[in-house]
């Protein structure tokens, strides 16, 4: 039996196409594969003919041919009823594998048997034969795959576990990938990430890569997909189109209503936002008053013991028997205060604030809560703008160097593949808004009072990370940051000395970002000369 | 062309505030004479209680509206400075990311340069010596 079954069905490709892919095929390094292609009744006899001299030339080649026309769902299970090896790879008929892609499969699934299911880079090969538009992934990401079917091309699947969730489901063509790979994640044991182009996707005018609308039809079986595989894990949610085709929104449903503690370290510094002179805090906190449409709250509020008295006033006339304040009496050390305050609540959830904030989406506390509530996740970031609209904060980004990611981008930007615009994983969100659990906080002992005033959130991050929690960044919870309004934001070279000390190789690989990237820079920015 | 009256004096505002105490006292007095069996009345106290309002802020009406027109213009300023700090922002955001690009086609030219544009010179010069 052969390692690799590659599984194509055929339905009416140029001659040249269907060459060039089954070409790519026998130009594999690795020789332990067969190739299972179903004809779906092409009406063309070029295709009959050259997969005919294709079978003769190579045995691995294993043609079969349907006498009616089924669909790409019916002739994708007809090739998978064929194949007989260990991992079905999917290939489709007018794109091309990189010569080494199988063997590159291999030296993943030999050296680690758990392993059941492998996706790689790709790039998409223009109508002029160029490689383009390279898709570099990050390593696995349930949050974002439940949220864009980014894993696509190639695909390598432990058979077994095809025939166990019955291959693919009629009913969702045009998004049968999708269904499929979320089933069989759904069961897999381990998910790996080659971040190696071993795809190229061929641009056609009537194929989605080269135009987004060209299947209508496949963004909504992708919602009933990735709706059907929310009801099946026990995911409370409704499934959403989002913002651009293919991406969706898994609206959660907050379980219960817990007490949130929202904890703000503040001293009551006032500041001119948006030409209007306001006292940060009693804004801020009045701005969750008057938009969050969530109840259960609490506030905790460190205050430094020189504030104004009327600022206290004006925050007990406020929040009257929800406010907590905690009074600080020492040097200013942004982790010692959040401790402090945390220290303090009563809640299951903590919401970490700055005082410099303004709310802007009316359900973030509902949005962030509810991805909070998954009992994998640790902490969730939220969206956070300049007050001239421009991101502030889309996550954290460890390349080389913490970085918030697109920095300073217009907020409408989408990032490479719909980075921006989706739920995912992250390495590390900003404590300036930052939901977690109570419980994790004890955990991994809060943040680190040796970093007083910078890196405290990414130290905080990576401990959660290291303690196996998984953090999310939602772009469905906004809110505005004027950020370092309250003092200068400079970064000494011993905080980024123990930061280092501490997470060295973490900074320099982070498992969302993709090692094709440059260094050192907050954008998706390949290499050069890859 | 519309003739405008200067605003009163200070005394004069405070004459016609005893004159509406006093008038309001008057009526208040004989509206006890007043009993619920009596609704017009009543409804023709109102009446005149409305209309000595409404001639009273006839005459600050000025003042009152000038009141009202300044908070709008204060909204209207404050969304017009919010918008073009957003277009501003849109247009910061856009320069970023052309920062970026510039960034990354700058990078490539140096990288071409050095690597095949540099070697292919050098292969020349050394070609035409030979």
């Amino acid at each position: 039996m052969p390692t690799f079954s590659i599984v194509t069905p055929v339905y009416d490709p140029p001659a040249e196409v269907l060459r060039a892919c089954l070409d790519s095929v026998l130009a594999q390094t690795d020789s332990d594969w067969e190739h299972c292609l179903v004809d779906d009744a092409s009406p063309s006899p070029h295709v009959a003919r050259v997969l005919a001299e294709y079978a003769a030339r190579d045995a691995r080649f294993r043609v079969a041919k349907r006498s009616v026309n089924g669909g790409i769902v019916a002739a994708s299970n007809d090739a998978l009823a064929i194949a007989a090896g260990d991992f079905v790879a999917f290939l489709d008929h007018d794109d091309v594998l990189e010569p080494n892609a199988l063997a590159a499969v291999r030296a993943v699934v030999d050296n680690d048997p758990t392993v059941d299911y492998v996706y790689s880079d790709e790039d998409n090969l223009s109508p002029a034969g160029e490689y383009i538009t390279p898709f570099f992934k990050p390593d696995w990401s349930p949050e974002r795959f439940r949220s864009q079917m980014y894993t696509c091309h190639l695909s390598v699947m432990r058979r077994s576990i095809v025939d166990e969730v019955g291959r693919f489901r009629t009913g969702f063509d045009g998004a049968q990938d999708y269904d499929l790979v979320l089933r069989v994640t759904e069961r897999a044991r381990r998910v790996h990430h080659l971040p190696f182009v071993l795809y190229h996707w061929r641009m056609l005018p009537t194929s989605v890569a080269g135009n987004a609308e060209a299947k209508p039809w496949a963004y909504e079986a992708g919602r009933r997909a990735v709706q059907e595989h929310c009801d099946r894990t026990g995911i409370p949610a409704t499934v959403e189109h989002g913002a651009v085709n293919g991406v969706y929104r898994v609206k959660r449903r907050v379980t219960g209503e817990p007490l949130v503690s929202v904890v703000i370290p503040t001293r009551g510094t006032r500041a001119r936002v948006w030409g209007v002179e306001r006292c940060l805090v009693v804004d801020a906190v009045r701005s969750v008053l008057e938009r969050s449409t969530y109840p259960n709250l609490e506030f905790v509020i460190v205050a430094d013991t020189a504030m104004a008295p009327t600022v206290v006033d004006r925050l007990r006339t406020l929040l009257g028997e929800r406010l907590t304040l905690v009074w600080y009496d020492r040097v200013f050390n942004f982790s010692e205060k959040v401790n402090l305050g945390a220290a303090h609540a009563r809640g299951e959830f903590l919401l970490l604030l700055n005082d410099d904030v303004e709310v802007e989406s009316p359900d973030f506390l509902e949005t962030m809560l509810s991805l909070c509530q998954d009992p994998g996740v640790g902490m969730v970031g939220a969206k956070l703008l300049f007050a001239d609209g421009r991101l502030q904060h889309a996550g954290h980004f460890y390349n080389g160097d913490p970085f918030h990611a697109f920095f300073r981008y217009h907020r409408s930007e989408l990032g490479p593949s719909g980075l921006l615009v989706v739920q995912r994983e992250v390495s590390g969100v900003t404590a300036a808004c930052a939901m977690v659990r109570s419980c994790v906080f004890d955990e991994v002992g809060g943040l680190t009072p040796i970093l007083p005033n910078n890196f405290n959130d990414v130290d905080f991050s990576l401990k959660i990370r290291r303690a196996g929690h998984r953090i999310l960044w939602t772009p469905y919870a906004v809110l505005f940051h004027f950020e370092s309004m309250t003092r200068a934001p400079a970064v000494l070279d011993e905080e980024h000395d123990l930061l280092k000390a501490r997470w060295l190789h973490q900074l320099s690989n982070d498992p969302y970002g993709n090692p094709n990237l440059q260094p050192k820079l907050d954008s998706w920015i390949e290499k050069p000369l890859r | 062309m519309m003739s405008v009256s200067p605003p009163p004096s200070d005394d004069e505002v405070a004459l016609r505030a005893a004159e509406l105490a006093a008038l309001l006292l008057e009526r208040a007095a004989s509206a006890r004479g007043a009993t619920a069996d009596d609704p017009s009345v009543v409804a023709a106290e109102i009446a005149s209680l409305r209309a000595e309002v409404a001639r009273l802020r006839s005459l600050v009406g000025p003042e009152e509206d000038s009141f009202v027109r300044l908070r709008t213009d204060l909204w209207a300023a404050r969304d017009a400075a919010i918008g073009s700090e957003m277009e501003a922002g849109q247009l910061r955001g856009r320069v970023t990311a052309l920062e970026k690009e510039l960034l990354r086609a700058q990078r490539n030219h140096r990288l071409i340069t050095h690597k095949l544009i540099a070697p292919a010179r050098r292969a020349k010069r050394l070609l035409r010596k030979l």
